[in-house]
């Protein structure tokens, strides 16, 4: 699966997600599926809140394997993985 | 401490055997506390009891780990007048050292990313706080209008300061010293508030550190 194959509302929800764990950004700032996570400010525990948040919002588990910076990069790279997720399930 | 208000106490352990000797203690390397952790433990209890802070208590867990059993057992006198057995949680466990488990301290390569697992079998930082972090979110709802205590390990006790305190307090760089007590306090519809942090010492003498 490829970032061009993601379903748009699969994106918007993470989108809203990383908003909520981008405890400093501006809620103007927009965050597009390719922006990386440490331009919104997105911190390490940010990101744990954000696994927990996709993990309870999706019922998906995301292995420990899977977790890697390259997954979380973007929206985009996220929801390539969220999505793999929800088919494998 | 009951009622509309939901209060977790978190307990650091006090010093283990591991601890004195620089050993990575997991599941295979922790054999218990030290007679100095021992004392530090009854101390704890001294100031638990003279304060009633955790006379109340309707929830009692600790770690999987024996310092952390060892430490509850000790202070469990003080605990709802020693009526309240405690459970056991992985949850609440400390790094989960995998191969490293029982090694010397010194023998542990930093993982390259916050990813990385510790060692072969082990775990990453972000595994570790996934984990504590739904520990902690689950004996919040377990113990909603009640007090919990739970004997831990320092990076639960870390974790909980974003977990509960949500990132409103600075302390989350700075080392838990044994047998340190965190008090989480949470009335209906509002946040968390950190209403104790300290040792034995500050219970007994009413000193609040205040960490926002």
């Amino acid at each position: 699966m490829t970032v061009h194959d993601l379903d748009e509302k699969l994106l918007q929800k993470i989108i809203d997600m990383i908003r909520k764990c981008a405890r400093l950004l501006d809620p103007d700032e927009p965050i597009w599926p390719e922006r990386p996570l440490r331009e919104v400010g997105v911190d390490s525990f940010g990101l744990v809140d954000l696994l927990v948040m996709l993990e309870d919002g999706f019922d998906i588990i995301l292995p420990d394997d899977q977790l890697t910076p390259e997954m979380f990069e973007s929206a985009a790279t996220i929801a390539v993985v969220v999505a793999s997720a929800q088919t494998a399930g | 401490m009951s009622g509309d208000k939901t209060t977790i106490a978190l307990i650091r352990h006090t010093e283990s055997r591991a601890n004195a000797g620089h050993i990575l203690g997991g599941h295979a390397g922790c054999t218990g506390l030290s007679d100095r952790g021992r004392e530090q433990a009854r101390e704890l209890r001294g100031a638990l009891q003279e304060t009633g802070v955790l006379v109340e208590a309707s929830i009692a867990v600790t770690s999987r780990l024996p310092r952390a059993i060892e430490t509850y057992t000790i202070i469990s006198p003080a605990v709802r007048g020693g009526r309240l057995p405690a459970t056991r949680d992985c949850g609440f466990c400390d790094v989960h050292w995998g191969d490293m488990d029982g090694a010397p301290e010194d023998d542990l390569v930093l993982p390259a990313t916050i990813y990385s697992s510790v060692a072969p079998q082990g775990e990453s930082w972000v595994g570790f706080v996934r984990r504590v972090t739904r520990a902690l979110t689950s004996l919040a709802s377990q113990a909603a209008g009640s007090t919990a205590v739970v004997v831990t390990h320092g990076g639960v006790i870390k974790t909980s300061f974003r977990a509960y305190g949500g990132g409103r307090y600075r302390h989350t760089e700075e080392d838990v010293g044994f047998g340190v007590l965190a008090i989480w306090e949470k009335a209906v519809d509002s946040e968390w508030t950190l209403s104790f942090y300290g040792d034995s010492n500050s219970l007994r003498e009413g000193i609040h550190a205040p960490l926002s």
